[in-house]
């Protein structure tokens, strides 16, 4: 198998967290309820967890990260939990449906919502004058202020958006936008699922209101762990309530963070797995494994970029971008290409819509999707080679 | 100042000085300091003389009350309150 689908979900795992996972399903019990050994061991694990996430976002305050399922459960704790009717968001054709569906919902109760629009190569740009695009590294036509300033209104709560696309692995400057944000009162929203123990991400430097992520993705934990931080005084009103280890007889749910957006039994063996994953970046360096994975995508790019009939989507003018190519071959629909690509070549792809709607629209491939590639500092230089000849063979059939 | 909270019970235990905390991530944020510190004491249920409603409270023998109390205004810990039990 050459597993070339990580923007998906990492795969394998690190050894050290598949075992981390075991062991504490063997001892590791259920936090806040009770004090015995292995329920307080339980609570270590999240608050390790928390403070390891902390220092890795740069958040001031470890309480303020609450846990969750993955982004999906994190965004939608946000966008129902944050905004009123008459509200007004600003959001981005990269979105996936963890964020558009969430804001149709809530538009449908009063919840107003604009668009920034995306081209056919994946950049974002002012839809009345688009400029030059910014330096590598920022997939924008415009600055923050030319591409999301003319959509600010007067009631205008928040700017919504990924941080990477999933599809084309373009990339947005969150330090611009956080500033733009500032400079508007406005609340910054990022969606990190993409780049969550991959780019640095300092919510801080970058004033971000909140920041969602999951934990099995980039940040090489396992599936049903993830999370958001939410900046002090931020509030939300919480997704779900219930059981909380704390205040029995209270029939309000603690108001304090965490455990203000933390009901019932937190997926604590899973986050045993998480604390080691990210100790794991932190210590192989989470900049020397980006830059792995990004030569890697580099390297398929080029190959793929010579061929003919052949058409790839997004920003390359250079590395500086997620690891992922999305492409297609000649006309044909990208499930075929992929569904080949894993029958004869054993190469896993994803192919399709990619939960990203708006993307598609705005590429022009609604009807078809593309075939994702997707990469990680686990493939090697003969996955990539293989793949490029590959997909030669499928662009000359 | 420490809340002396009366029992009925006759049991000859030790008494005990209660810590609570409004979270859980706030009683083990206390766990790792006092560790760290060298303060005596573990966490615990919280006593229902204190409060039925569950969570961790830190409890240390009555005898360290002095050491906690003086470790506690210059450890810069968030707690609730201080009780004192007589068990």
């Amino acid at each position: 198998m050459i597993y070339l689908d990580h923007a998906s979900t990492s795969l394998p795992k690190p050894t050290v967290v598949i075992d981390a996972v075991a062991e504490a399903m063997q001892s590791v019990a259920n936090s806040g309820r009770g004090a015995h050994g292995a329920s307080l061991e339980a609570g270590r694990v999240l608050f390790s967890t928390r403070m390891a996430l902390a220092e890795l976002f740069h958040a001031a305050d470890p309480s303020r990260i609450a846990f969750s399922a993955n982004a999906t459960e994190s965004l939608n704790t946000v966008i129902k939990g944050l905004f009123h009717p008459g509200d007004h968001v600003i959001t981005t054709q990269w979105e996936h449906n963890s964020v558009l569906r969430p804001l149709y919902e809530m538009g449908s109760l009063g919840l107003e919502m604009s668009v920034v629009p995306s081209d056919d190569q994946g950049f974002l740009y002012a839809s009345k004058q688009p400029t030059a695009p910014q330096l590598p590294g920022c997939a924008w036509r415009g600055t923050a202020e030319s591409i999301f300033g003319p959509l600010v209104r007067s009631n205008t709560k928040a700017v919504i958006c990924t941080h990477a696309s999933n599809l084309t692995g373009n990339l947005s400057d969150l330090k611009a936008l956080g500033r733009f944000c500032q400079e508007r009162d406005l609340l910054l929203i990022v969606d990190a699922a993409q780049t969550a123990g991959v780019f640095p991400i300092d919510v801080q430097a970058m004033n971000i209101s909140i920041l969602c992520f999951t934990g099995h993705k980039g940040l090489q934990g396992p599936q049903g762990t993830g999370g958001l931080y939410v900046r002090k005084g931020v509030h939300l009103r919480p997704l779900k309530t219930g059981g909380s280890g704390i205040m029995t007889f209270s029939r309000v749910h603690p108001e304090m963070m965490p455990e203000a957006l933390e009901a019932g039994t937190q997926n604590v063996h899973g986050l045993a797995g998480l604390l080691v994953a990210i100790n794991y970046l932190l210590q192989e360096g989470m900049d020397e494994l980006r830059q792995r994975e990004q030569a890697l995508a580099w390297q398929f790019y080029q190959g793929v970029a010579a061929l003919e009939n052949v058409t790839i989507y997004g920003d390359f003018r250079s590395s500086e971008r997620a690891a992922i190519v999305a492409l297609n071959v000649g006309d044909e629909d990208s499930g075929w290409i992929s569904d080949t690509l894993a029958q004869e070549f054993s190469i896993y792809t994803r192919p399709g819509g990619h939960c990203a709607p708006l993307m598609h629209e705005a590429l022009g491939t609604r009807d078809r999707g593309a075939v994702r590639f997707s990469f990680s500092h686990s493939n090697n230089e003969k996955d990539v080679a293989a793949a490029v000849a590959a997909v030669r063979i499928l662009s000359q059939r | 100042m420490a809340l002396q909270v009366e029992q009925g019970c006759n049991e000859p235990r030790q008494g005990r000085v209660i810590v609570t905390f409004p979270t859980t991530h706030l009683a083990l944020a206390f766990e790792g300091r006092a560790h760290a510190d060298a303060i005596p004491g573990r966490l615990i249920p919280v006593p229902r003389e204190i409060s039925a409603g569950c969570g961790w409270a830190w409890a240390a023998p009555v005898s360290t009350q002095q050491q906690l109390e003086g470790w506690l205004t210059i450890a810069a810990v968030d707690y609730e309150q201080i009780f004192v039990l007589d068990r």
